[in-house]
C-alpha cells in the first residue's frame, strides 16, 4: 500500500460518468478500474446508467472497522 | 471602539473589484475606520500615491492570483517599501490564493486567504492579534428538555395515559428479571473496591447470564469476532487522541437559535474507528453522536468486561469501552447510549449513567414489538431503566421505530405517549422521538404520494397539540427517501433537516451519505456530506419556513383522534402488557410482531 | 563584511542553492558564527510526489536563524530561542534561535528594511553572528539595501536566451554600481526625508513627497526647480517614467545638473533595467549626473544553466539546461565581477570575496 492510501480514515470512493452500453456493463468497467487503480477490495455504492453511460460511484475500502489503521498507529504518518 | 481610528486605503490590483474588499470595507466602516475604495485598475504608483496623499495608516490590497501575479505583488511590495511607505503603513493582501506563507514570501505583512473573517481583518488593521475564536469553547452543551414543562394541552389524552402508567408502575411491583438483578449486582461492583467481593460478585452476575456471557466470566473467552483490545493498541488510542483534540476547531451546523441539535449515530464495531468518526463529525459541526451497539448485545442476557473490539455492525457496550468513547468526546457533545430494545435496558442506562452519558433511550411498545424483546419483560426492565434514568438525570427519547415495521403512526405515537407519562411519574425527562421519513405506512397509504412534508409535518402538529415537550426527530430524519447516490443522499437529508427546523423541533439525527448503501462500513467522507449539506440547508433557510399543505392540518387531527382511540382501546383492555400482546399498539397485520427474548423470565420477587 | 544578501532574478535561478553552499562552507569553518533570514519564505517547498513540504535550508549547530515563530518546529533542526522580536509576519512574530542540534529551517523573517536591519543588528550584536546571510525572495529587492554586498543569482530560468540573459544581468549590475555622490551633496542630504532641490548657494527647497513615482508628482515639482537648481535629492523611489518626465522639464538644464539618489534599489525597483539603464544613458548623454549616496556593492553573480522547460504539446514542464559553458563565458566578459555556477565551482571564491 502506498504512503498516500495509508491516510485514508476508511474508504476511497471513486465518482465519475462511464461510457457504456447497459449497467451491467458499467459494473464491469467500475470493478475493472477499481482493480486497474489497485483496489483489491472494490464495491459498487452507486450506478445509475440512462443513455450515453452511468453515472458511478465505486469505493475502494482502505481500513474496514476492526483492521490495523497506519493513520492510527504510525506516528510519524500522522504527523 | 476600542481602539484608535486607522485610516485604511482598499485596492484592488485586479481589473474588478473584490467582493471581499467590499465586506473588508463595510465591517471598517462599522468599526469606526475611515475607509478610501479605489477603482480597480490603479497601477501599482498610483496606488502608492493615493497612500501617501491620504496619509494612510493601513493599505488592503487584493487580487486574485492569475499569471505572473506573485512577481507583480512583488514589485508592488518593493516600489512601497522604496517609496518609504512600508515604515509607517502596514500591508495586507487578499484574495482567493492567499496563504500567510505566500503574504510572507511576497513581503506582505499580513495574507488574507479564502475563509477570513471581516473581524481578521479589522484586528489587521487595528495592529491586534487577530485571536481567532475558540468555536470549541463557544459551543455548549445543550439541554434540549431544558424549556419544557410537560403540560398537557390535550386533557382528554393526558388522563388516559395517567390510568395506563399508574397500570403499568402497580404491574411491575413485586416483579423482577434477570435484567434488573444484574444492574442491581453491577451497581455493588461499582461500590466495592475489595477483590474477593468482586469476585463473588462477578460469579453472582454471571449466574444472571446467557451461555456465552457466563464462558467470559467464567475463564474470560469471548464470543466469536470479538477480542479485547491490546494495550498497544490503547497507548496508541491515547496519542491519537491527543493530537486530534488539540486540533479541533469545530464547525457550528446552526445558522440560527431556532435550528435543532443534530445528533449522528455510530457503531462500527471497532471503538476505535467509532472514534475517529466521532472526531470527524465533531468537527464537522454534530452536536451529538448516538452509541449502537450490536444487535446479538440486545438478545444476549449480560455484558461482558473490558476494551472489546467487535468485527461486525454495532459496538459492544461494557464500562470500559462507553469509558473510551466519552473521554474521546469534546466537552460539548451530547452523548446517548441507547437501551431501548434489548435484555439488558436497566443495566445499560446505569453503565451509562455512571460514565456520564448526557441521553438514554427507552421505549417498551418499539422494543417488544419491532425489537424483539418479550413485552413483559421489557415493560419491567423499563420501569427500572427509567428509575435510573431519572436518578442520574439522563433525559430518555421515546423512538416510534416500530413506524418502520408498519406500525401506523397513531399506534406508534400512543406507545411512545403511554411511555412518556411513565417516565414523567418515575420522575424523568422524556423526549418525543418521532419518525421523520418515508414510512412504509404512507408508502401503503399514500400520504407522501404529493410531497414528504405533509405528514411528516402533520406528525409533528399532532404532538405539539397534545403536549408541551421535547421533540427529536428520529432516526435517521429522511430514511428510506435516500439512495446510495450521495448527492440525492445529502440534499434529502439536508431538506428532511431544513423542515424539522421548521418545524421547530429540538434535535433531529441525520443519516451519512451511506446511508441506503449496505455494500460496507458507512465511510467518513460520507458523514461530512450530510453534515455539510445540513449546515448548508440551515444557512439557505434561516428563519424563512416551509408551508405545508392544508393535509398536514388534517392528517394531523387524524393522528390526534387514531391516538386517543389507541388509548382507549388499551384502558379498556385494563392491562398494557397484554394489549401490546394483542397488538392494540400494533398488530402482526401491521407487521408488529411481540418478541419472544427474555419471554418467561419476568419473576414474582 | 558581515551582512550579505543574496537575491535572485526569479524563481529556480539558484538562490537556495547559493546559500546552501555558502552555509556548508562557513560551517567547515567552527571559529564562524554564521546567522540566517530570509525577507520571504524559504527554505521550503512541495514536494510533488508525497505533497509534504520539505524544508531545505541546513544549519549546523551553533549557528543562528531569525524565522517567525511558527515555523521553530518545522524543520528537523532542534531551535533555542534567544531573543524575541516585536517585529510581525504573516507567519507569526519574528524570533532568533540558536541551533542545538543540526538540522533543517524554515524561514520567514522580516521583510522590510527597517526591521531587517534592527534583527540584522540584533544576530550580530546580542547573538554574535560574524555573519548574517539574507536570503532573498522571489524578484523582491528592496529590503536588500540594509546589506552590506549583495550576491545575485540569476540563470536560464530568468531567460533562457543567454544573449539577453546576459544583457540584463549587466544592467542590474550596472544601475547597483551608480556613482557614489560627492560628501558635500552626502552631507546635504543626509538629514533630508522628501524631495527636494538644492540650489546654487546651498539654498534648499523641499516638497511634501519623498518618492517620485507619478507624473503629477514630477508635475508639482517642476514649480520649484528655478534656473537655480543644482541637483534634486529623491530620498524613496523613484520610477523611471517619472524621472523621463523629470528630463523633459530639465531640458537643457539637465547638463551640470545632478540627480541624487539615496541608493540604486530605489530606481531599481521601478521598471525593467533595460529601460532604467536607457534613461540612465540619456542623463549622461546630456551631461547631467545620476548619483547615490549609498552604493549595494554586489560582490558576484552566480548562474545556473538549468530552466524549466514548458513542452506546448505535452503541457509539462521538463527540466532543460542552456549551454553552460557560453552562459559563463558571455557573463564573464560583460561584468567585471566574479560569476560562479556554485553547482560546479563550489562555493569557495565567493568565500574568498567574503574573506574567509
Amino acid at each position: 500500500m502506498s504512503k498516500a492510501l495509508e491516510k485514508v480514515m476508511d474508504a476511497v470512493d471513486i465518482e465519475t460518468f462511464l461510457v457504456c452500453d447497459s449497467e451491467e456493463e458499467a459494473k464491469k468497467i467500475s470493478i475493472q478500474m477499481m482493480n486497474e487503480l489497485g483496489f483489491s477490495d472494490a464495491s459498487i455504492v452507486f450506478i445509475q446508467h440512462l443513455g450515453p453511460g452511468a453515472r458511478v460511484r465505486v469505493r475502494g475500502y482502505i481500513y474496514k472497522p476492526g483492521d490495523r489503521y497506519n493513520w492510527f498507529y504510525n506516528k510519524k504518518n500522522n504527523s | 471602539m476600542t481602539s484608535q481610528k486607522k485610516k485604511v486605503l482598499l485596492a484592488p490590483l485586479d481589473p474588478v473589484h473584490d467582493i471581499g474588499l467590499k465586506m473588508i470595507k463595510r465591517g471598517l466602516d462599522l468599526a469606526g475606520h475611515d475607509t478610501i475604495l479605489l477603482p480597480p485598475d490603479y497601477s501599482p504608483e498610483e496606488i502608492i500615491k493615493a497612500a501617501i496623499d491620504n496619509n494612510v495608516d493601513v493599505i488592503l490590497i487584493s487580487r486574485t492570483l492569475g499569471y505572473r501575479v506573485a512577481e507583480i505583488l512583488g514589485s508592488f511590495i518593493d516600489l512601497a517599501e522604496a517609496s518609504g511607505l512600508r515604515e509607517r503603513v502596514k500591508i495586507g493582501i487578499g484574495g482567493m490564493a492567499i496563504k500567510p506563507e505566500l503574504a510572507a514570501e511576497l513581503g506582505f505583512d499580513a495574507g488574507f486567504g479564502p475563509g477570513t473573517t471581516v473581524e481578521e481583518a479589522i484586528a489587521f488593521v487595528e495592529g491586534r492579534e487577530y485571536i481567532e475564536e475558540d468555536r470549541g469553547a463557544r459551543k455548549t452543551k445543550k439541554d434540549i428538555t431544558e424549556k419544557y414543562d410537560y403540560t398537557f394541552k390535550n386533557k382528554r389524552i393526558e388522563k388516559l395515559l395517567n390510568t395506563i402508567a399508574d397500570e403499568i408502575i402497580e404491574y411491575v411491583k413485586g416483579k423482577t428479571t434477570p435484567g434488573i438483578e444484574r444492574a442491581k449486582i453491577r451497581e455493588k461492583m461499582f461500590e466495592s473496591d475489595d477483590e474477593a467481593e468482586l469476585r463473588q460478585l462477578r460469579k453472582e452476575y454471571a449466574a444472571f447470564c446467557d451461555d456465552i456471557v457466563k464462558a467470559y466470566y467464567a475463564n474470560g473467552a469471548l464470543k466469536e469476532k470479538t477480542r479485547q483490545l491490546t494495550s498497544e493498541e490503547l497507548q496508541a488510542l491515547k496519542s491519537y487522541l491527543e493530537k486530534v483534540k488539540a486540533k479541533m476547531k469545530p464547525l457550528i451546523l446552526q445558522h440560527i437559535d431556532t435550528n435543532p441539535v443534530v445528533f449522528i449515530q455510530y457503531g462500527t464495531g471497532c471503538p476505535f474507528m467509532d472514534i475517529a468518526h466521532i472526531k470527524t463529525c465533531e468537527a464537522w459541526g454534530a452536536d451529538g453522536v448516538v452509541h449502537f451497539d450490536p444487535s446479538w448485545g440486545a438478545r444476549t442476557e449480560g455484558f461482558y468486561e473490558g476494551f472489546i473490539t467487535h468485527e461486525e455492525d454495532g459496538s459492544v457496550i461494557t464500562y470500559e469501552n462507553l469509558k473510551l468513547i466519552k473521554d474521546a468526546l469534546m466537552p460539548s457533545t451530547l452523548w446517548q447510549v441507547r437501551a431501548h430494545r434489548g435484555l439488558n435496558t436497566p443495566e445499560t442506562v446505569l453503565l451509562a449513567g455512571k460514565v456520564g452519558a448526557d441521553l438514554t433511550k427507552i421505549n417498551i411498545a418499539y422494543g417488544s414489538l419491532g425489537g424483539g424483546t418479550d413485552p413483559e419483560r421489557l415493560t419491567v426492565d423499563a420501569v427500572a431503566a427509567i428509575k435510573y434514568a431519572a436518578r442520574f438525570k439522563m433525559p430518555f427519547d421515546v423512538v416510534t421505530n416500530e413506524e418502520l415495521c408498519g406500525v401506523p403512526a397513531h399506534k406508534a405515537f400512543a406507545g411512545m405517549l403511554i411511555v412518556t407519562m411513565l417516565g414523567l411519574k418515575l420522575g424523568a425527562r422524556p423526549i418525543l422521538q418521532p419518525l421523520f421519513c418515508y414510512s412504509p405506512e404512507v408508502m401503503i397509504s399514500g400520504q407522501m404520494k404529493d410531497n414528504y412534508i405533509d405528514f411528516n409535518a402533520a406528525k409533528i402538529f399532532a404532538l405539539k397539540s397534545i403536549l408541551n415537550a421535547p421533540i427529536w426527530c428520529g432516526a435517521p430524519i429522511g430514511f428510506l427517501t435516500q439512495t446510495e447516490d450521495r448527492v440525492q443522499s445529502s440534499l434529502s437529508t439536508a431538506l428532511h433537516a431544513s423542515l424539522a427546523s421548521s418545524l421547530e423541533v429540538d434535535g433531529i439525527s441525520i443519516a451519512s451519505a451511506d446511508e441506503a448503501y449496505s455494500g460496507g462500513p458507512i465511510s467518513a467522507a460520507a458523514r461530512v456530506d450530510t453534515l455539510r449539506a445540513t449546515q448548508s440547508a440551515f444557512r439557505f433557510f434561516g428563519h424563512a419556513k416551509i408551508i405545508p399543505t392544508e393535509n398536514s392540518e388534517i392528517w394531523a387531527s387524524q393522528i390526534v383522534e387514531g391516538i386517543e382511540r389507541t388509548l382507549e382501546s388499551v384502558v379498556k383492555n385494563g392491562s398494557f402488557v397484554d394489549a401490546l400482546y394483542k397488538g392494540l399498539l400494533g398488530s402482526r397485520e401491521e407487521g408488529a410482531y411481540p418478541g419472544r427474548a427474555g419471554r418467561g423470565t419476568v419473576k414474582n420477587i | 563584511m558581515r551582512i550579505i544578501g543574496v537575491a535572485g532574478t526569479a524563481k529556480n535561478t539558484g538562490k537556495t542553492t547559493t546559500i546552501s553552499a555558502l552555509l556548508r562552507c562557513v560551517s567547515q569553518s567552527s571559529k564562524t558564527k554564521v546567522g540566517l533570514t530570509s525577507i520571504g519564505y524559504d527554505g521550503e517547498e512541495i514536494d510533488n510526489i508525497t505533497g509534504l513540504v520539505k524544508p531545505r535550508l541546513f544549519l549546523n549547530k551553533g549557528n543562528v536563524v531569525a524565522t517567525a515563530i511558527t515555523l521553530i518546529n518545522a524543520g528537523s533542526a532542534e531551535l533555542k530561542i534567544v531573543e524575541e522580536t516585536n517585529i510581525f509576519t504573516p507567519l507569526g512574530k519574528v524570533i532568533i534561535a540558536e541551533v542545538k542540534k543540526d538540522g533543517l529551517v524554515v524561514v520567514a523573517g522580516p521583510n522590510k528594511s527597517g526591521e531587517l536591519k534592527r534583527v540584522v543588528d540584533t544576530m550580530i550584536e546580542k547573538a554574535g553572528c560574524h555573519m548574517v546571510l539574507v536570503d532573498g525572495a522571489l524578484n523582491r529587492i528592496a529590503p536588500m539595501a540594509v546589506t552590506e554586498g549583495l550576491i545575485i543569482a540569476t540563470g536560464a530560468a530568468r531567460n533562457p536566451d543567454v544573449a539577453e540573459l546576459v544583457q540584463e544581468t549587466r544592467h542590474i549590475c550596472d544601475i547597483l554600481d551608480l556613482a557614489e555622490a560627492e560628501e558635500s551633496y552626502k552631507k546635504i542630504a543626509s538629514d533630508i526625508k522628501t524631495i527636494a532641490v538644492i540650489n546654487k548657494g546651498g539654498k534648499i527647497d523641499t516638497y511634501r513627497y519623498s518618492a517620485l513615482i507619478h507624473d503629477d508628482i514630477v508635475a508639482e515639482l517642476r514649480k520649484i526647480i528655478t534656473d537655480d537648481a543644482r541637483a534634486v535629492y529623491i530620498p524613496a523611489a523613484v520610477s523611471q517614467p517619472a524621472l523621463e518626465k523629470l528630463l523633459k522639464i530639465l531640458g537643457a538644464r539637465l547638463s551640470g545638473f545632478t540627480i541624487l539618489l539615496h541608493d540604486p534599489i530605489k530606481l531599481l525597483v521601478s521598471a525593467s533595467p533595460e529601460r532604467i539603464v536607457r534613461t540612465i544613458n540619456k542623463i549622461e548623454a546630456l551631461k547631467g549626473r545620476i548619483e547615490v549616496l549609498k552604493k549595494v556593492p554586489v560582490l558576484a553573480v552566480t548562474i545556473n544553466p538549468f530552466y524549466p522547460r514548458y513542452m506546448f504539446d505535452k503541457n509539462i514542464y521538463e527540466p532543460a539546461y542552456v549551454d553552460e559553458k557560453l552562459l559563463k563565458e558571455e557573463m564573464q566578459k560583460a561584468l567585471s565581477l566574479p560569476v560562479v555556477n556554485i553547482l560546479k565551482d563550489g562555493a569557495d571564491i565567493l568565500m574568498k570575496i567574503l574573506g574567509f
